[in-house]
């Protein structure tokens, strides 16, 4: 049994889901040149990668230690597991540079509509049973993997990027959940040059997620 | 053994065993031929005794098992003896067996004790006999057959003394055996002999001729030359191809790993084809292996390079642990000194001993590219080779950058191959993207298919799972090696993830090895034992037997570097003990290794990285673990920045100041650690962040005028051009150094070098009225100084604690450098046209300096040779600038280089000199990111003054207008507005002149005053063109160039006379145009001259 709160990792994930691939696609219509297109490309990549390791996480380890404490849940696991393969296409689609960037941009609209309502499924079939059969222990072990996953050279970008897409609570939630290194190089170093990379993505006049970052 | 006959007797049952000879052919050959009659009773006599000798406890009237008798003869059974001949030989032949299937180890456990089996000649007794003929040729003839062959497995083992003391002996017994010479010549060889090889190539030349009159065989004759050759080909075909995890425990010499078994590989055909390709393409030969953890990259590779003819160079990049910057590049250099026995000399060899010195934060870019162009010429002496670079989503930013470096202009017979997690690529974005400009290959590893996978198993388990079992597990582990292999250990029961197969395996080895493995694992990838007895409060003695098992287990193995020290199988074993601890145990374990590592190892620079990295895990316990962080990470920043690793300082310098806070550090040591920031930023040639650390660093100034005198000078960096990002108002540091100039006594070196900084500051922002007075004041200030101290002696108290950091600070340089560093901030605070004479003569100031440091000398030049194109004197300008392409070409510089790239295309365009945009394309790849934007600029401003010239500005409206918008500049938009008028669309190009202003007098001013002339003349508003000609006059009589001649936009005179035309001043005009033809024709501006001519001959 776990609350709410705990769950702010894996939800500001989600958050991040939701806003980025809506982000990329009103921008990589129109490159301003060369150095933007390539800013671009390697968010886009880099979105791309999250959501598959944060996929292929829940189908490994999480849906199945799920169904392993409620067996009912089963059918709706596999309902979600069965989305994450529908994504697949798109996610390729997304990623194929043999495509020119802003004529991918509409499977990005695409891939946002998506990956908004397999959210929501998995929000309102997940979560609960999150919320019931996870132990801490169980999310101590999943922020390892993320974290694992994100990777050494990555992870400034990655906490700039969620940062970016994390309402007010979200913010401090997980500021407060990160050890005290972290959180000095995330308000000193990684949070303004991630602010930078914003600036340079999508311009200076797209809002953040939130005031507590933004001023 | 009694008498002759008697032993004769035993010798020919030998020759004979285990066969029953005929009674009469033994006497027959015992007596020669001419047995007598007693023979038939001796020989009986002879079979009993040897009898009792060889059966001493028959019992009477037993029946003979050894010297048997049946069928009217006698047999020697030796079965159950020991019989040196037959063990013998079957040594020799399992020995031959291992051989020929490489097993060499094997083949030296049989044949060396084969050999000591020989104990004297076989037979002596009967060596004379004719029947022991052929078996003592037999026996004899494996015995060299056993020699040589024992030489060869040793000597793929690279034990070359070995060979060489067995050998040596033997080639002078036996001269005339070519195989032995042949490998003695290669033993000699390979450790590095190339005399002795020669030497005995020369001697079986001479035996062979003296003895048997003939030449060497073809393999001695091509041994010679290959020898001679120093052929790629004579060194072990599968040199050194152990991928060695990265090792913490090698000191400067890095041990040799030692050929652990890696378990089965299955299947890879088809990517070894592709690597097989590749090796024999004349192209392409570099190619990126990528792919989920576990799916068998670093096997494939090893797979591949164990195949190989050539010598191979292999560095990792740990996934755990810091490792110092460029560290598999280490290895790779290590192991070409080891496999191709290159001698090493300067850098490369100052690198290698962890010998590189600091480097001065001005050379910092150019040290790289030089230490980066030795690396390649060091690879490119070592011939044909393959450099394998794995695990590249983990490695530093130095070790990306040299791999780019390298794959731009691969050394002729170099392979090079690259590894990395496919889901972590985005961190390789543009490490990749220039890889693949570079031709680079992508070779995508997928999980196995089923029938691999059942192969797979087949070889884990020694058990067939069969088809439908084989497809089960495939599809549940998306046939990834690594995970079928742990699932084929674990059993039946295995769980579903891998990391849980992981767990479940340790948890299976009982509980105090599991958590033995977890303290290991937060380690790294490698672990020392006698730490992790430390860290948990045991004796090494009580941890053996879980080290046994979980090495038996195979989830660790006993590391080749030494003994005691072991490393884990796979990072993701690592990653699945990591997995299920707590923050609070980890961030204690974490201290306890910090602790017991610094004991160890607190001094030794290549451990720094990952002491830091223990440091900082564990800083949050408390102050005292936090300023340990924040020492080791300010220590790793300094130590990168003698391995040329800028970014990687950069990195380590923010998580020294971040444990900074945690220390409850005081401003002045933060202030340090701000400043290091600062200065790696610059180093690394990102202004913009390096300007925001420098900000930082001067509000932990606070109200110390030095410290802030110090950190303003950092950020004015060693370039040719203000060190701010265009429209940037450099506002605090113009502030902290107006109040140091007043805080300060006059004339003291703080002063001084504050009043240089603040002008520079003041420059960026227009403030243009007093920046000569002010610069020249803080020059004279200067040379007051450097004049009491004498030249280049030190003043003022020496605040240095010996970091290197401070090398550069203001207080506390020679007085000597620091004229000349306010000498070269006066060159940058006096911008634009207006202070052309000013600069000249302070850049020959410069060039008179002593001890001028080429950097600057190279700027000083720069300087001149734009003064001199602006009086026309090109011939003067061109040889300066020859002068100073020499200078560069062994500086190494990007900034520079790139600078005077520029001045060449300028230059080129203005004298029409076919294509001038070679110049840059020379230069680009040399370009980092942080210079990049820049030199877009003045490429961009270029392409503009080149339409211009050619009348395209009205075809190319849309690619102006859009430059226009995406950068607002005024220069652009006064080119927009001409290409308008030139179409025709006047009124738009009026309201959109009559909306841009001048911009301020700074190095845009000039080229965008003119064309905001010829915009006026083509719309004839006339006051706009009084107002330029106005503003040009004082600048009558020289050519028109701005930047150092990124554009010479023709002669101000011409300008004025086209002006004064239009104005209808038709004599005024004709004497400017008279004088700018002059200048444009002597100058050999041949499109400006031509235009000054039509527009005289309008103007008569």
């Amino acid at each position: 049994m776990i609350t709410q709160e705990q769950l702010s990792g894996f939800m500001l994930m989600h958050a991040a889901f939701r806003t980025e691939f809506g982000r990329l696609a009103e921008a990589c219509p129109r490159p301003r040149d060369a150095e933007h297109m390539d800013l671009l490309e390697e968010q886009l990549a880099l979105v791309l990668e999250m959501l598959h390791a944060h996929h292929r996480h829940e189908d490994e380890t999480l849906w199945r230690r799920l169904t392993g404490r409620e067996p009912a849940a089963h059918e709706a696991m596999a309902e979600l597991e069965a989305e994450h393969l529908a994504l697949d296409p798109l996610m390729r689609a997304a990623s194929d540079r043999t495509t020119p960037l802003p004529e991918r941009a509409v499977v990005l609209a695409r891939l946002h509509e998506v990956v908004n309502d397999h959210l929501d499924h998995e929000e309102q079939a997940a979560v609960p049973l999150m919320l019931r059969h996870l132990t801490p222990e169980d999310l101590e072990s999943d922020k390892r993997t993320a974290m694992n996953d994100f990777g050494r050279r990555r992870v400034p970008v990655i906490f700039g990027w969620l940062a970016s897409c994390a309402n007010d609570e979200q913010v401090a939630a997980t500021l407060a959940d990160l050890p005290p290194v972290a959180r000095l190089m995330f308000r000193l170093f990684w949070w303004p040059a991630y602010r930078r990379r914003f600036a340079a993505l999508y311009g200076a006049g797209v809002p953040l997620a939130n005031s507590v970052l933004a001023g | 053994m009694g008498p002759p006959k008697q032993r004769a007797l035993l010798a020919l049952l030998a020759v004979n065993a285990d066969r029953v000879v005929p009674a009469d052919v033994l006497a027959d050959r015992l007596w020669a031929g001419a047995p007598p009659a007693s023979a038939w009773n001796s020989l009986h006599a002879y079979v009993s005794r040897l009898r009792r000798c060889l059966e001493p406890d028959r019992k009477t009237g037993a029946a003979a098992s050894v010297l048997i008798s049946a069928a009217g003869g006698y047999g020697l059974m030796t079965d159950r003896l020991d019989f040196d001949v037959r063990e013998f030989g079957a040594l020799v032949s399992s020995g031959l067996a291992h051989l020929d299937g490489g097993r060499h180890q094997e083949a030296v456990e049989s044949l060396a004790p084969a050999l000591a089996l020989w104990r004297g000649d076989p037979y002596t007794d009967v060596r004379s006999e004719e029947w022991a003929q052929p078996e003592i040729g037999r026996l004899g003839q494996l015995r060299l057959d056993a020699v040589e062959a024992l030489a060869g497995a040793l000597l793929e083992l690279g034990r070359h003394p070995d060979v060489v003391a067995l050998l040596d002996p033997f080639v002078r017994d036996h001269p005339l055996r070519e195989r032995a010479w042949e490998l003695l010549v290669l033993a000699h060889y390979r450790s590095g002999r190339q005399a002795a090889a020669l030497q005995c190539l020369r001697t079986v030349r001479e035996l062979l001729a003296t003895e048997l009159g003939i030449d060497p065989g073809p393999r001695l004759s091509g041994l010679e030359t290959a020898v001679l050759r120093q052929d790629a080909g004579l060194l072990p075909a599968a040199s050194v191809p152990e991928p060695p995890p990265y090792d913490p425990f090698a000191g400067s010499v890095r041990q040799e790993t030692g050929r652990t078994a890696k378990g089965p590989f299955v299947g890879r055909e088809e990517a070894l084809r592709v690597l097989a390709d590749a090796a024999a393409s004349a192209n392409g030969r570099i190619v990126l292996v990528d792919g989920e953890a576990g799916v068998g990259k670093t096997s494939l590779l090893r797979r591949f390079c164990s195949a190989a003819k050539i010598a191979v160079a292999w560095g990792v990049s740990p996934d755990h642990e810091t490792a110092p910057p460029l560290w598999p590049w280490e290895q790779v250099l290590r192991d070409l000194v080891t496999a191709a026995s290159l001698p090493v000399a300067g850098e490369i060899a100052a690198f290698l001993s962890g010998g590189l010195g600091a480097v001065p934060s001005y050379d910092a870019q150019g040290a790289r590219l030089r230490f980066f162009e030795a690396v390649r010429a060091f690879l490119a002496e070592a011939g044909p080779v393959i450099v394998v670079l794995d695990d590249l989503h983990s490695a530093d930013d130095a070790t990306l950058r040299l791999f780019v470096h390298v794959a731009s202009a691969l050394p002729p017979g170099m392979l090079l191959l690259g590894s990395f997690r496919r889901h972590e690529a985005s961190a390789l974005t543009g490490t990749l993207s220039s890889l693949s400009r570079l031709g680079a290959r992508r070779l995508s590893l997928e999980g196995l298919g089923t029938d691999e996978t059942r192969r797979l198993i087949l070889a884990v388990t020694g058990r067939d799972p069969g088809g439908e079992r084989a497809e089960e597990l495939r599809a549940r582990t998306a046939g990834n090696p690594f995970f079928l292999t742990e699932v084929a250990r674990s059993g039946e029961e295995a769980p579903q993830n891998v990391l849980d197969v992981v767990l479940h395996r340790v948890a299976g080895l009982g509980e105090p090895t599991g958590g033995l493995l977890e303290v290991a694992a937060i380690m790294g990838g490698a672990f020392e034992a006698g730490i992790v007895a430390e860290v948990t409060g045991r004796d090494v003695g009580d941890l053996l037997p879980s080290l046994d098992a979980a090495a038996a287990a195979g989830l660790i193995r006993e590391s080749a570097s030494g003994l005691g020290r072991y490393e884990f199988a796979h990072a993701l074993v690592t990653d699945a003990l990591l997995s299920r601890r707590s923050r609070l145990w980890r961030a204690r374990t974490h201290g306890m290794v910090a602790r017991a590592l610094t004991r160890a190892d607190g001094e030794r620079e290549e451990r720094y990285g990952v002491i830091a990295g223990h440091w900082l895990a564990a800083a949050e316990l408390g102050a005292e673990p936090a300023r340990m962080a924040m020492d080791y990470a300010a220590r790793t920043a300094r130590a990168a920045l003698r391995r040329h690793a800028l970014d990687d300082a950069v990195v380590s310098w923010q998580e020294a100041l971040a444990a900074s806070v945690l220390a409850g550090a005081d401003p002045a040591e933060r202030f340090e650690l701000a400043v290091g920031l600062a200065e790696s930023r610059y180093a690394a040639g990102r202004l913009d962040d390096g300007y925001e650390a420098v900000e930082q660093a001067l509000e932990l100034a606070g109200d110390d005028p030095d410290r802030a005198v110090r950190a303003a000078d950092i950020a004015m960096a060693h370039g040719i051009w203000l060190p701010f990002r265009h429209g940037r108002d450099p506002v605090r540091l113009r502030e902290a150094m107006t109040a140091a100039v007043r805080s300060v006594p006059e004339g003291s070196p703080a002063w001084t070098l504050a009043l240089a900084c603040r002008s520079v500051a003041l420059a960026q922002t227009g403030g243009a009225a007093r920046l000569d007075a002010a610069t020249a004041e803080a020059v004279a200030a200067a040379e007051r100084l450097a004049l009491v101290s004498g030249d280049g002696a030190r003043t003022g108290p020496d605040v240095d604690d010996g970091s290197e950091h401070r090398s550069t600070s203001a207080i506390g340089r020679p007085d000597g450098e620091l004229l000349s560093r306010v000498l070269h901030l006066r060159l940058i605070a006096l911008t634009g046209q207006d202070f052309a004479e000013q600069r000249a003569d302070t850049a020959r100031r410069l060039l008179a300096h002593p001890g001028l440091s080429p950097q600057l000398g190279v700027i000083a030049r720069i300087h001149l040779a734009s003064h001199l194109v602006e009086h026309g004197r090109m011939p003067q300008a061109r040889a300066l600038l020859d002068e100073t392409d020499a200078l560069l070409d062994e500086l190494h510089n990007p900034t520079l280089t790139c600078q005077l790239a520029i001045m060449h295309t300028g230059l080129d365009l203005f004298q029409r000199r076919p294509e001038p945009f070679r110049h840059m394309e020379r230069v680009e790849r040399m370009l980092s990111t942080g210079d990049r934007g820049y030199f877009e600029v003045a490429m961009s401003s270029q392409l503009l003054h080149s339409l211009l010239e050619e009348d395209r500005l009205g075809d190319e409206l849309p690619l102006v207008r859009e430059a226009y918008e995406r950068t607002g500049a005024t220069g652009v938009g006064h080119a927009l507005a001409y290409g308008l008028a030139r179409r025709g669309e006047h009124d738009r190009a009026r309201t959109l002149l009559r909306g841009l202003g001048l911009p301020p007098r700074d190095y845009t001013w000039s080229s965008t005053a003119m064309c905001r002339l010829h915009v006026a003349i083509l719309l004839a508003e006339t006051e706009i063109i009084r107002e330029v000609h106005d503003l040009f006059l004082p600048f009558a009589g020289r050519l028109l160039v701005s930047g150092a001649c990124t554009n010479v936009a023709g002669a101000y005179d011409g300008h004025l006379g086209e002006a004064l035309l239009a104005l209808g001043d038709r004599a005024g005009a004709r004497a400017r145009l008279e004088s700018a033809v002059s200048l444009l024709d002597r100058s050999g501006g041949t499109y400006w001259a031509a235009r000054a001519r039509q527009a005289l001959d309008k103007a008569t």
